[in-house]
């Protein structure tokens, strides 16, 4: 009948949870849940911290062992009184590093060192899953106090059955609200909402038993004091050594729970809030423990001997006949296991999902790694597998060890395994030297001596570490015996596991920094961490919901330019049914935005824009590195781009170049097509007219005809030595002359050549002036051709000097290598402006003295060329002068 | 944000600020001290009753909770106390 009830409590009790869950969820979407988000709701999402193996089990503590149970409340109320000194500061870290777990804080701070987040993750998944357990198991054992108050067999008897299906229930819970989007700052509304409010049912129901024992049993104040004196609880003794190292584990362990990680630092909203809780929290664990020693005191003095001291709760309740109050109790033993459960599961997921399945996943799963929509998937569906697969572990854990009291004495166990990493994160907040390779081996050492001396024979007697194992030390080495180390057999167990774990693990995370060397992005972070306060403001709300729409707005304007800019936000802002151009910043208009944006300057650099108008968090190294990383890659591209243009170009140039000097090429030869016929057309005409005249007989008398006869045959001759002019320029284009090489004098055959010219004329009509050094030496060279250029040079001389009494000059010079012989007469010269077409085909100057074709001086370069020298005009010597460049040798 | 190196004296309202803070800092230790001396009586029964050592620390416990949340208030009427800088 009563568990009919419980039961039917229980599961309304869930509903009314998940109701808080999904307003809170629902409110703070539409960004109206600033209240949800107030520092006390702050404080008491806190309270994970006393789960229900401090609702029920402190009440147990301390019945076996007085005021000590206090220890685990004031390490914490000490470290939210220290605020200052280090909560400050990881808050301040995590916030601006977008710390997800405490496993990532690590690795962030030593490099990125994955390795460094896995040890953590697994080190805390084998602390946390015996504290799961736990949870479970109180859950069933209140079960079972109340179906030991009723007589009646009860349907929940099954321990293990019950327990499965409380874990289920929490997995369903943890996924829908744990894993319900992927927020970047991985914040929970709902669950924190849900906690807070757990947090007061544990509260109240643990006050209301309390009272109801000081005032409704025992009398009053004093008389429970008097009570308490009379016990035997006050025989106990204080043990200095265990009180100091439990409040130090305590302190400790608030910091470095998963659980309490989460809550402190990851869902966290504003660092004011740590402000209220520095003084709430302890007052609100001050309640909490404010009624224990009443209860395990009367509960000892009016229960039967032998009932489980860390049920009192429940059991005093009910043994007075006070049921409601019992189901009260009961729902705040229950609300403070789930609320932990809730809380270390999503923990604990996030650091399973992000640093061992999506790196797994990463580099053995399909594709690359480009991070896009379908990767979100996967991350939710890695988080979900992750937390249903924490809580079969604690399930399994919870069904192997048997659930007996082997169990119980796991929480403190569990605590000092979790604060192996104490050293590393101590050291990575305050000591810039601290170094990965350091805090790897720190967390290794400590994770060891844990597991051997706390660990392994907290779990009994079992094969591996049975009685005599823990007497006589491994091989019967007593110095290694796991309960004392080194000798230290005296020591309380606990304190003895707690000393030697965290000393070894402070001197050999702190040696081995000081020995090895960090990597660049090791000593960034650190300086990050360590000098957080200097770099990053202060202050600003995490929910950014003030308005930054309009910075998003400019910053959008100057990627993508204005027209698309608005068009985009216009588009949102209609979705949204917001009117103007500025919509709300919901994550999905955030996330189109980004997506947008990473388009144009990549999704690490859209990332870090975003964020930091959005999120007010500071650009981390990772995310630096990343638009490095990006932009990069846009570099080379744009190189490679770069570089491909620039050799199109140069083959565009290339190509204009040819075309060009095709056309130039065909228009030459156009033009050289019409001279030569027009050439060829004149001597015809002439031959062709006297021809005619001679046949038709009417060329008179004899000596007509025979003048006749003479212009035919000397327009034949001119035909002729056109002919041979153009096949001897021909020949010498097309490369095909063979030159016959021998020593040549060239004042001789200068000499010779003028003489030639000068044969033919009756008086010397050119006064020739011979300049030339006999002393030149003989040049191999061709001299015939040579010749025939003297030849043309003196001949146009005679022909075109247009002085009363023309002179040619010729002299020599020599430079080097090279032979100069200048042919300078007293003419006027050519006229400037046509000083570079004289040596072209077919070009005349004037028309006086019609003459050649035109075709001597551009055979006198093709010589010239062929001869491996030059023939030019050289200008300013008062007269036509020309000048022909010999090589000494003859180079062919 | 940080106020510049070598400024030596300050506004009266940021110097109260500071002060503040120091006490805040100081708290914890003032704390640890407290709390330790009950294991100083030791198992002196008959001079310290257990009730007596309950009483005693959820006094110290109490007074570091309103000594705290004086501090807090301060602080947060004070500037905000974003204006402090870093540890020094």
């Amino acid at each position: 009948m009563m568990l009919n009830l419980l039961v039917a409590v229980c599961v309304g009790y869930v509903f009314f949870l998940f109701g808080i869950a999904f307003l809170a969820e629902r409110a703070a979407k539409r960004g109206r849940g600033r209240w949800l988000r107030s520092s006390f709701v702050y404080t008491l999402s806190l309270s994970v911290y006393c789960t229900a193996w401090t609702f029920y089990g402190a009440v147990g503590y301390a019945a076996r062992s007085g005021l000590e149970y206090l220890t685990i409340y004031l390490g914490p109320s000490l470290v939210m009184f220290g605020w200052w000194w280090i909560l400050r500061k990881l808050v301040r870290v995590g916030r601006s590093q977008r710390v997800t777990s405490i496993a990532d804080l690590l690795s962030s701070r030593f490099g990125k060192s994955n390795l460094l987040a896995v040890i953590v993750t697994i080190l805390a998944v084998v602390g946390t899953t015996p504290y799961i357990a736990l949870q479970l198991q109180s859950v069933t054992l209140s079960f079972d106090v109340f179906a030991s108050f009723e007589d009646t067999t009860p349907f929940v008897s099954d321990q293990a059955h019950s327990a499965l299906w409380l874990a289920a229930g929490l997995a369903v819970f943890t996924i829908v609200f744990g894993t319900r989007n992927l927020d970047v700052n991985e914040r929970h509304h709902g669950v924190v909402m849900a906690i807070a409010v757990e947090a007061l049912v544990k509260l109240f129901a643990l006050i209301a038993v309390g009272a109801f024992v000081v005032w409704g049993i025992s009398g009053g104040v004093w008389e429970t004091l008097d009570r308490i004196d009379a016990s035997r609880v006050a025989e106990l003794p204080m043990n200095g050594g265990r009180w100091t190292a439990i409040t130090f584990i305590s302190a400790a362990a608030f910091v470095c729970l998963p659980r309490m990680f989460q809550v402190l630092v990851v869902e966290n909203e504003h660092e004011t809030h740590l402000r209220t809780a520095s003084w709430a929290f302890p007052a609100y664990v001050l309640l909490m423990s404010l009624f224990v020693v009443p209860i395990a005191v009367i509960g000892l003095e009016i229960l039967p001997v032998g009932s489980n001291p860390d049920l009192f709760v429940l059991s005093l309740p009910l043994h007075v006949g006070n049921e409601g109050l019992a189901i009260l109790s009961f729902l705040g033993g229950f609300s403070s296991a789930t609320s932990m459960v809730i809380v270390a599961s999503i923990a604990l997921s996030t650091m399973v999902s992000n640093h061992i399945v999506m790196p797994l996943w990463l580099r053995f799963g399909a594709g690359g790694a480009s991070v896009s929509g379908d990767v979100r998937k996967v991350i939710l569906f890695s988080r979900r597998a992750s937390i249903a697969a924490v809580l079969f572990l604690g399930y399994s854990y919870f069904v192997l060890s048997g659930g007996g009291s082997a169990l119980a004495a796991i929480g403190l166990v569990s605590f000092t395994g979790v604060v192996q990493v104490l050293p590393a994160l101590l050291g990575g907040l305050f000591w810039r030297g601290a170094t990965r390779l350091g805090a790897i081996s720190g967390v290794l050492v400590g994770f060891a001596l844990w597991l051997y001396t706390l660990f392994l024979p907290s779990l009994g007697d079992t094969a591996l570490f049975s009685n005599d194992f823990l007497q006589a030390g491994p091989w019967g080495i007593s110095w290694l015996r796991p309960q004392g180390l080194f000798g230290l057999s005296s020591m309380d167990p606990l304190v003895h596991g707690i000393f030697w774990s965290l000393s070894l693990n402070t001197i050999g995370f702190v040696f081995v920094s000081l020995v090895t060397f960090p990597s660049p992005i090791e000593r960034l972070q650190g300086a990050q961490f360590v000098n957080v306060f200097d770099h990053s403001s202060s202050a600003k709300s995490w929910s950014g919901r003030v308005a930054p729409s309009e910075d998003l707005m400019v910053m959008t304007q100057r990627i993508l330019g204005p027209k698309d800019a608005q068009a985009l936000f216009l588009a949102q802002a209609q979705k949204q049914g917001v009117s103007g151009y500025l919509p709300e910043p919901t994550p999905e208009f955030l996330g189109v935005l980004e997506r947008e944006l990473a388009g144009s300057v990549g999704a690490a650099t859209a990332h870090a824009m975003i964020g930091q108008i959005v999120g007010g968090m500071s650009v981390s190294v990772r995310d630096l590195m990343a638009v490095a990383d990006e932009t990069a890659q846009m570099m080379e591209y744009s190189n490679r781009l770069e570089a491909q243009q620039t050799e199109l170009t140069r083959t565009a140039r290339k190509l204009r170049e040819a075309n060009e000097k095709l056309t130039r090429v065909s228009l030459q030869k156009d033009a050289f097509l019409s001279q030569i016929s027009h050439e060829l057309r004149t001597p015809m005409t002439s031959i062709l007219a006297f021809a005619e005249i001679l046949r038709d007989g009417g060329a008179g008398p004899h000596e007509a005809g025979t003048r006749y006869a003479t212009i035919i045959h000397e327009e034949s001759l001119r035909l002729t030595r056109l002919l041979d002019d153009l096949l001897d320029l021909s020949v010498l284009e097309n490369g095909q002359v063979n030159l016959n090489t021998s020593g040549v004098h060239l004042s001789k055959l200068v000499k010779r050549s003028v003489a030639t010219v000068l044969a033919g004329a009756a008086t010397p009509s050119l006064h020739v002036d011979l300049m030339v050094s006999e002393s030149l030496p003989q040049v191999e060279t061709d001299a015939d051709r040579l010749g025939q250029v003297f030849i043309n040079l003196v001949a146009n001389a005679r022909k075109y000097c247009d002085a009363t009494t023309p002179r040619l000059k010729i002299v020599s010079s020599r430079a080097g290598n090279f032979i100069y012989l200048d042919f300078i007469d007293n003419g006027s010269g050519v006229p400037k402006d046509a000083q570079d077409m004289i040596f072209e085909k077919f070009s005349r100057i004037g028309q006086n003295k019609a003459g050649g074709a035109g075709l001597g001086l551009a055979i006198c370069r093709e010589i010239m060329t062929r001869l491996g020298g030059d023939i030019s005009y050289l200008p300013g010597q008062g007269g036509g002068a020309f000048r022909v460049v010999l090589p000494v040798e003859l180079a062919l | 944000m940080t106020p510049p190196k070598g400024q030596i004296f300050l506004e009266r309202s940021n110097y109260k600020m500071r002060r503040i803070v120091d006490a805040m800092r100081i708290l914890p230790f003032v704390g640890v001290f407290l709390w330790v001396i009950p294991l100083i009586w030791g198992s002196d029964a008959a001079n310290h009753t257990t009730s007596s050592k309950m009483i005693y620390i959820f006094a110290v416990w109490i007074l570091l909770v309103a000594v705290n949340a004086m501090l807090s208030y301060l602080l947060n009427h004070a500037n905000g106390g974003d204006d402090i800088g870093p540890d020094v």
